[in-house]
């Protein structure tokens, strides 16, 4: 018994076919077509700067990511110890 | 997300019962049992002894900042040993990020993700430390120039501007091989794991917590656990997809693999039936919202001083009007709330605005989708594209730092852009996102206020105070009540210790962990909800992407004059303190 919104009639085996094609597809783009996009060289220099620092770019709030503490930190100590022209 | 049955079952009246029958209040009870288990955890850890280590590194800081007119390297180590004192290196801490932990880093081998044996690990550990001496290697020498720079500095009384600027030029270069080395010394730790013990254990508590309020709100506690356990599989690929080592690099993160794990399997072979009771996006999104809350800290809007208000506070509210009021009148936009949805989520900070404003005013699952979608591609175009282009016309690095960090949507690609342009880049970018990141609470407030008053009100009529009451979305308050709670907090207790006990204790230490699981539920029942077709038929005619385009257009222009304005004509003091 399934919920299947998108295809009711179609038989199991296309809709297992369906889903195993989804999944090849997911796997080419993560281990094929995004390492070929690693090496262009509009995005190769960014992509080894986030490998060099290991920075997650995925990170959806700043509390989920160290640099947003780092920054944070910096920020606030800037403001209450600023250095004094002489 | 919002359905009929919501829309009705908020509306009318409000009665005693509703405090454990709706979902709302279950989203507040829950998130609050959170909040105050972690608080209880991590307060206590404000001992003498972190205090005495605050006070000692601020004494340093004090002399430094009038000794020499930039800061010096005696003050970056100041800071960092007030930087080292988090709560989160405490046991307890270590044990609940353990059970909490998702799946690990991957780069060809997915099982990684979830187990790794000894040799594999001393291996890696291996590398790793190569990786890292020859980066502490470059640290050591950056600090010797930086040094000798200071020297010179300081010999010549601070009076020289050539060797003040040689000076911070050298500090800014270790600074950046400090924080590459720092974070190449923490690879060195890796040691094997095998996380499906506690992956189990963590499925076990979160299906018990939920279901809790789903036995009380009158369904089917069993139910609940089998669906449950499907749904959280799905999370838990999500996570793993995450993870892997190239999807980091274009940001595409739990969110986006949750719905479309999700979406294909409910439209290939069918979500399973028994996995429906399982299915609860609003329960999840409304209970990691009230712990969102908890994370929205009023007193960071002051981080950079009052250009960085201007920047994300006028400008941001700014372009979320003027682009939801472009939908409505020029676009035609079919659907308010998938236009304020994509609104919000343009101009403030991507997904987790698009996750508040939809719960707020009820949006469709498949309008969220669709603003996440949008989110995800223009995000990894524009963390690219623009230190490219900063780069090029040879932009200064606060401004470029102002300028991406009020318009990139996804936090962590503003962390990514910014630090590839400089590290000063990165410390702006980062205070106005975050910055941005506060202003989530207030525009879910009004936003749902707004829609009950007027967008939901039937033709002609007025809504009073009781009505606007009865119809207000009760998890908005627990929302807004974690904020201000937590606000509260940190600043009762100061910022020092505030940033040791709460933020890298009571939230990153616990809430936050819990937290990106919930979304992660949320988004992989979105997935597991909806139909292909219907939602293609949302992005008939383009209009959400030029919707989208419009609105992040008028974002770049604005931000940037703001920018400028702000930081090198009314204020250029505060951003040479920078």
């Amino acid at each position: 018994m399934t919920q299947n919104i998108d295809q009711p009639q179609a038989s199991l085996a296309r809709r297992i076919a369906g889903l195993v094609a989804g999944i090849a597809i997911i796997l080419i783009f993560m281990l094929v077509i995004a390492p070929y996009m690693d090496d262009k060289p509009f995005i190769k220099p960014l992509v080894d700067f986030i490998e060099y620092r290991d920075i997650d770019a995925s990170a959806l709030y700043y509390t989920e990511i160290e640099e947003f503490s780092h920054a944070s930190v910096f920020m606030d100590n800037s403001r209450r110890f600023s250095p004094k022209p002489l | 997300m919002g359905t009929e049955s919501d829309v009705v079952s908020n509306t009318g009246k409000s009665t005693i019962s509703d405090l454990w029958k709706l979902e709302d209040y279950w989203a507040i009870w829950l998130g609050f049992a959170l909040l105050i288990i972690g608080l209880i955890i991590f307060l206590p850890k404000a001992d003498q002894d972190i205090r005495a280590k605050i006070d000692a590194a601020n004494a340093i800081l004090t002399t430094e900042s009038q000794k020499a007119p930039f800061k010096t390297i005696e003050w970056y180590n100041a800071v960092a040993a007030k930087e080292k004192l988090k709560a989160t290196d405490t046991a307890i801490a270590k044990k609940i990020k353990s059970i909490a932990s998702a799946p690990q880093g991957w780069k060809t081998n997915p099982l990684q993700a979830f187990f790794m044996d000894s040799s594999t690990a001393e291996n890696l550990k291996i590398k790793a430390t190569e990786k890292y001496e020859l980066l502490h290697q470059k640290e050591t020498e950056a600090l010797a120039g930086a040094a000798v720079a200071q020297t010179a500095a300081a010999l010549a009384g601070y009076a020289n501007k050539d060797l003040n600027e040689a000076a911070v030029s050298a500090i800014d270069t270790w600074r950046s091989a400090h924080a590459a080395a720092s974070k190449a010394k923490k690879k060195t730790s890796v040691k094997q794991y095998n996380i499906i013990g506690s992956l189990i254990i963590l499925m076990v508590f979160l299906a018990v917590f939920f279901g809790i309020g789903k036995a009380v709100m009158g369904e089917s506690f069993i139910k609940f656990l089998l669906g449950f356990a499907f749904v959280f599989v799905i999370a838990v690929l999500a996570y793993a997809a995450e993870n892997n080592a190239t999807m980091k690099h274009y940001g595409i993160g739990y969110a986006a693999w949750a719905i479309i794990f999700g979406l294909l399997i409910s439209n290939t072979v069918g979500t399973p039936k028994w996995v429906m009771p399982g299915v609860q996006t609003e329960y999840y999104i409304k209970t990691g919202l009230v712990l969102l809350g908890a994370e929205i800290l009023f007193g960071k809007i002051l981080s950079i001083g009052i250009p960085g208000i201007f920047v994300a506070w006028v400008v941001t509210p700014i372009v979320l009007v003027t682009t939801y009021w472009f939908g409505q009148n020029i676009i035609k936009m079919p659907s308010k709330t998938l236009n304020i949805t994509i609104s919000a989520d343009m101009s403030v900070c991507g997904v987790s605005a698009a996750i508040a404003t939809a719960a707020a005013c009820r949006a469709k699952k498949e309008e969220l989708t669709l603003a996440v979608g949008l989110s995800l591609v223009f995000t990894s175009i524009m963390m690219v594209v623009m230190p490219i282009v900063i780069k090029a016309l040879g932009m200064p690095h606060v401004l470029g730092g102002a300028w991406m960090g009020g318009t990139i949507d996804a936090t962590g690609a503003v962390a990514a852009a910014g630090a590839f342009l400089s590290e000063r880049a990165l410390y702006v970018a980062a205070t106005i996102k975050m910055i941005q990141n506060v202003l989530i609470g207030v525009i879910a407030f009004f936003v749902a206020l707004y829609w009950v008053a007027k967008v939901d009100r039937a033709e002609g009529k007025t809504v009073g105070a009781i009505e606007i009451w009865h119809r207000f979305p009760k998890f908005v308050i627990g929302f807004i009540v974690a904020s201000i709670v937590f606000s509260m907090i940190y600043q009762s207790i100061g910022k020092d210790v505030g940033y040791v006990v709460v933020e890298h204790g009571a939230l990153r230490g616990f809430s936050r962990l819990a937290r990106e699981w919930f979304f992660c539920l949320a988004f992989a029942s979105i997935g597991l909800a909806t139909n292909f077709r219907e939602l293609k038929s949302y992005f008939k005619g383009g209009k959400p992407l030029i919707l989208y385009v419009c609105g992040q257009s008028l974002n770049l222009i604005l931000t940037l004059v703001m920018a400028y304005v702000m930081f090198y004509i009314v204020f250029p003091d505060i951003t040479a303190g920078i």
